[in-house]
């Protein structure tokens, strides 16, 4: 009810004028939001869509020795992908081209990352190099249009099949762990692999190749346990030794810096520059 | 009435020198009490009763510690006490965390033991009581040994010495756990059970080491997978023959070498010639830390 105007103000008056203006302003604002999100939704682009025009940053020239040896590993694995994705696809020159350019004009931007982690990284631990290289491998190959889904889809197998392997070494660790620790038979280890299995991460690989091997927690594997295994707990220490070693052979593979990528006897294209930048004397 | 009240009175009288009489007499057999020389009792509740700031007593002569020899290492002395922690941690912690390990490793072996072939109670009891028994023997080992510690030892002394540590705790380090002589509880336990008992038990730690080389080659072969970028049937095929030769497959380096020296006609079954090329390659090393993990199943 609106008041008239010969109403004068007061207190009683006031609270059911008020009302009624938040409610009309509610509405209104109800009505405005609705018009502005389907402005909004309209305007959007799918990001998708936009990867390709993103404009990558240039590549940071080589800083150190340690840079300059993650750069050799990443294109290793880089040139190690292209093959195996060859054999696998049996890609036809003008794939191989595409394919072989982009990853040539895009790995620096792409692994930025990777390098400055490895050149600024603690001696502990490390950097997937692996895992960081088939993720962007997977990108450039699901992005690429030339590239048929069929063979997208048997590079995922492909990758697939890496993933259930990594598992099998994980979770093999786990169980090996959980065996000392709560004295599991082999009939137990079996039944445990099932269990782990089914709360298995990804996260589990990237730390168990920063040298932890993830735990198994009590409670995961509690329902198999036997009733004198449950009450006796797990046992922390024991039959486990773990210690660093300095150096060692790494099973990471190398490609110099000045060597053009290729796949299916196809380089990348000269236009695209690989020189490389001499290693900066560091700092004193 | 008179006669009454003087008769009070006069017992009254009477009285008081009796009383004076015996008071007195108290008074004597109290003073003649205190009169008498302090016995040792009551010397020492005295002395408990009221502390001393300064000990009266001369002190007792110590030790004479030998001088150290000429060719001693400096500043090393240490008391038999800091040679039990040094002895223990050999076995990777204290004395209590030892304990608790050696008898935790019995429990668990016979829970296991339980599960694959049956235990009854009494065995269960007494081999439990033999593993308590042993860590005591062991315990005392340790206290001998470290009585016996030169204190301010020369280099030769502290070699030996160490090498007698090395030689007592040689039996329980994890490496050599499973190799060394049988404890003295696992002796226990194996006379008292049959045969196919017995029997049950070495399968079954078969199977569990099986599964822990089975691990130790599928990450080698992920290895050499990132290495050379082999393929899920590429893998496959290798694996064929790891399990086919498990012992040149428990680590990277060697696992490489093994593949080096595979038969050319073995090679192009498996790899592609770009492979081939890659394995012609020496492996590069690296200077970064690399964590190293090795776990030793228990046999029980």
């Amino acid at each position: 009810m609106i008041p008239s105007q010969a109403q004068t103000f007061s207190p009683l008056t006031f609270k059911p004028y008020s009302m009624h203006l938040l409610r009309t302003l509610g509405i209104c604002l109800f009505c405005f939001s609705n018009s502005q999100t389907e402005c909004i939704a309209q305007a959007v682009v799918p990001a998708a869509r936009l990867a390709p025009a993103v404009v990558l940053a240039p590549g940071v020239p080589v800083q150190n020795d340690r840079d300059l040896a993650a750069r050799r590993w990443v294109r290793g694995l880089i040139q190690q992908e292209l093959q195996a994705l060859h054999s696998l696809c049996k890609l036809n020159p003008q794939q191989a081209k595409d394919l072989v350019n982009t990853i040539e004009s895009q790995w620096k931007s792409k692994l930025a990352s990777t390098f400055r982690s490895y050149t600024e990284s603690n001696q502990r631990g490390g950097v997937d190099f692996e895992h960081r290289v088939e993720n962007a491998m997977k990108a450039w190959v699901q992005a690429s249009e030339s590239i048929t889904p069929e063979q997208k889809s048997t590079w995922d197998e492909e990758l697939n099949s890496r993933n259930i392997l990594r598992q099998k070494v994980v979770i093999g660790k786990m169980i090996s762990d959980a065996e000392r620790k709560y004295g599991l038979t082999s009939t137990q280890m079996a039944e445990a692999e099932k269990l782990i299995l089914e709360r298995w991460k990804e996260a589990w690989w990237v730390m168990y190749r920063h040298g932890t091997t993830p735990e198994t927690k009590f409670a995961w594997i509690s329902p198999i346990l036997s009733e004198s295994q449950r009450t006796a707990g797990g046992d922390p220490g024991g039959l486990r030794q773990e210690y660093y070693t300095s150096g060692g052979a790494t099973d990471l593979p190398s490609k110099g810096l000045n060597e053009r990528l290729e796949v299916a006897g196809i380089s990348s294209d000269e236009s695209i520059s690989i020189d490389p930048i001499a290693p900066v004397a560091p700092k004193p | 009435m008179m006669q009454s009240i003087y008769h009070s009175c006069a017992q009254r009288l009477l009285l008081i020198p009796i009383s004076v009489a015996l008071s007195a007499q108290l008074v004597q057999a109290q003073s003649q009490k205190s009169a008498t020389p302090p016995t040792e009792a009551t010397v020492s509740n005295t002395a408990e009763k009221i502390p001393r700031i300064f000990d009266r007593n001369p002190p007792e002569p110590e030790e004479e510690v030998p001088a150290p020899p000429k060719n001693a290492m400096v500043n090393f002395a240490m008391d038999p006490d800091r040679w039990i922690d040094v002895i223990y941690s050999q076995l990777g912690g204290s004395e209590s965390t030892f304990e608790q390990f050696q008898r935790r490793r019995a429990r668990i072996a016979l829970n296991r033991i339980e599960l694959i072939c049956g235990l009854d109670e009494p065995l269960r009891e007494k081999v439990q009581a033999t593993a308590d028994l042993e860590v005591q023997r062991f315990k005392t080992e340790v206290l001998t040994l470290a009585s016996q510690a030169p204190r301010n030892p020369t280099q030769e002394e502290y070699q030996e010495f160490y090498n007698r540590i090395h030689k007592l705790t040689q039996k329980y380090q994890p490496r050599v756990l499973n190799q060394s002589q049988p404890s003295l509880w696992q002796k226990v336990l194996t006379s008292n059970l049959q045969d196919s008992q017995q029997s049950a038990i070495k399968k079954e730690t078969e199977k569990r080491a099986e599964y822990r080389e089975k691990t130790l080659r599928l990450e080698t072969i992920l290895r050499v997978s990132r290495r050379l970028g082999l393929t899920a049937k590429q893998r496959d095929k290798l694996e064929a023959y790891a399990q086919s030769q498990p012992e040149n497959w428990k680590t990277f380096e060697r696992a490489w070498q093994t593949l080096q020296s595979f038969p050319d006609k073995e090679k192009q079954n498996i790899l592609t010639n770009e492979q081939i090329q890659e394995l012609k390659k020496a492996l590069e090393t690296t200077d970064d830390l690399q964590l190293v993990v090795r776990e030793f199943g228990e046999e029980w």
